[in-house]
């Protein structure tokens, strides 16, 4: 039958669609640029990672097949030790790289990825704390990335006035961050209950004295005191030290 | 004072200077001073995590990390995961440098073959993937949750739909901007091409009805548009003519105003759009909007086409 139709109705139904389909749709070609972008950057080393029984940052448990080998010398704990010393240290060495404008090739990094091991593999026996095996690997791949850099030529310009500039406030990051960052909050973990807040907001997550007075109540003076207690301690800290490569007791 | 020098990377610059000019004065306590600012430097690497937005290394380590490991991270890298990922959401810039990052750390394994190396430097030939590991224990187990299984495959069946999705909306983007508005005016909407059911007279000489020539053009104009997944909408040329045709016989004819000849003038109006016939669309439409016959139902239909005709037509 002949009927009338709500032209101006369906007109606006559309434009509505397209007009709350829009924001939605913009958000979601962003997410999905990024997964694809992510899925489609195949990367060796985790072809390799793939093999670990955990997570390549899970400390504890690297820490923990550490002492097994240690104890039972077993080739299943070896295999799985050298796995995650690898990927551990690749990634490290990968990340230091590509986050640089730093002038290298891959080969570059693939000898410094090897020298490291190298030492770890030449003095793990004198490590008398199984639990700080990572930690350990940690301030051997800084060490060996702090020795690459002081060897790196420093470009001058032959143009006086744009001579090279000195950077002596910006020290490259040379820690790997989840073993710093794991070490950090362990040492917060070990201060007086009291202290810890402050010490966390601080010194981890940087807030401002008034942010911390407003999320702890406790007024500036305070914090500082409490603030300077919890530094006092964690310079004396031996484990947090051994993790930052400060003492040479193992 | 003494106890600024321990505080010294969490002072003001002032407060800074005036320690300096203390220790210059008590050399002693250079050692110190300089244990402070290396602690200080130790806790603004860590700082760095949590620093908005997150810098260049912070982003490799999450874009390195985030697809390594088929395990759990621990939870205060899950958190920082999110943190990541709500800010590459929301960020351009940051997810231009996260781009960039990850082109550059794709050109830095590609001159390498990891698993090659591995084999060199270890002297272990890597060995098949496990999927389960019921008998080994590297340990005592942390409880970090339930271990995800193998989600390679759903990384990868994820990737490819994630992919296909991306060029569907791409191409919808394009048919969406390269259809021409006359087009979109003139698509036929389910209520205009409802039928009366009339059926054809079995006699061949007795010629065509309007309600007859009306259902033959309704017939055509139901199959008229085609468009492959939606996109890029098309007519087809022979049949828009045929149906405008039959349409165009029931509108011109003579006589008594009917709901049918409103019905086929409006109709009308919308096959010569899609055939970008804007002047005889106006023409069409015309009739229909300008008419107050009580039978004239199309006629708010009609006004509310000639506004939205663009003016450049």
């Amino acid at each position: 039958m002949l009927r009338r139709r709500p032209l101006l109705f369906s007109y606006c139904i559309k434009t509505q669609r397209l007009v709350v389909f829009c924001p939605p749709l913009r958000s979601l070609l962003v997410v999905l640029a990024v997964l694809v972008m992510v899925s489609a950057l195949l990367m060796d080393i985790e072809k390799i990672a793939a093999r670990l029984p955990f997570h390549l940052d899970d400390i504890d448990q690297v820490n923990e097949s550490f002492r097994q080998w240690r104890i039972h010398s077993d080739d299943k704990n070896r295999y799985v030790l050298d796995l995650w010393t690898y990927c551990f240290i690749r990634r490290y060495f990968v990340i230091k790289f590509a986050s640089r404008s730093l002038h290298s090739d891959v080969a570059t990094v693939d000898l410094l990825i090897e020298q490291a091991y190298k030492k770890v593999q030449t003095h793990q026996h004198e490590l008398a704390d199984a639990r700080r095996y990572a930690n350990w690997v940690s301030v051997i791949c800084k060490n060996t990335f702090l020795n690459f850099l002081r060897r790196q030529p420093v470009l001058t310009s032959i143009d006086e006035e744009a001579g090279p500039v000195l950077q002596a406030s910006e020290k490259p990051a040379t820690y790997d961050i989840a073993v710093l960052i794991e070490g950090l909050r362990q040492a917060i973990e070990r201060l007086p209950d009291y202290l810890q807040d402050v010490a966390r907001l601080r010194l981890l997550e940087k807030c401002s004295y008034q942010e911390i007075e407003e999320r702890t109540g406790k007024p500036i003076a305070s914090i500082r005191t409490y603030l300077h207690k919890a530094l006092v301690k964690i310079r004396s800290d031996a484990e947090f030290l051994k993790l930052i490569g400060w003492s040479n007791a193992k | 004072m003494k106890e600024n020098i321990l505080l010294y990377s969490q002072l003001s610059p002032a407060e800074q200077a005036d320690v300096e000019a203390y220790v210059a004065q008590h050399p002693d306590l250079y050692p110190l001073l300089e244990e402070a600012k290396a602690l200080g430097e130790v806790f603004r690497e860590a700082q760095r995590v949590y620093a908005e937005p997150p810098d260049d290394e912070v982003l490799a380590y999450y874009l390195v990390t985030r697809q390594m490991n088929q395990h759990p991270p621990p939870p205060g890298l899950q958190a920082m995961f999110s943190r990541i990922e709500a800010r590459l959401q929301a960020d351009n810039d940051l997810r231009a440098r996260y781009d960039r990052l990850a082109q550059r750390m794709t050109d830095l394994e590609a001159g390498s073959d990891a698993v090659a190396h591995f084999e060199q430097v270890t002297g272990h030939r890597l060995e098949p993937q496990p999927t389960s590991q019921p008998g080994f224990s590297p340990g005592t187990p942390v409880d970090r949750g339930p271990i995800r299984r193998s989600g390679r495959l759903l990384r990868r069946a994820g990737s490819l739909v994630a992919g296909a999705l991306t060029v569907f909306l791409v191409f919808f983007a394009i048919s969406t901007l390269t259809v021409s508005p006359l087009d979109d005016l003139a698509a036929f909407e389910e209520d205009d091409l409802i039928g009366m059911g009339v059926t054809r007279s079995a006699n061949p000489n007795s010629g065509l009805t309007n309600e007859q020539r009306y259902e033959d053009a309704l017939m055509l104009l139901r199959g008229v548009r085609t468009s492959t997944l939606g996109l890029f909408p098309r007519y087809n040329a022979a049949d828009l003519q045929t149906a405008g045709s039959l349409l165009a016989t029931i509108a011109d004819q003579q006589g008594e105003a009917t709901a049918l000849r409103f019905e086929a003038t409006y109709l009308l109006g919308k096959v010569r759009l899609a055939q970008h016939d804007v002047p005889a669309a106006r023409e069409a439409l015309t009739r229909v909007a300008r008419n107050e016959h009580e039978r004239n139902y199309r006629k708010a239909d009609a006004e509310a086409l000639l506004e939205a005709i663009p003016d450049q037509h």
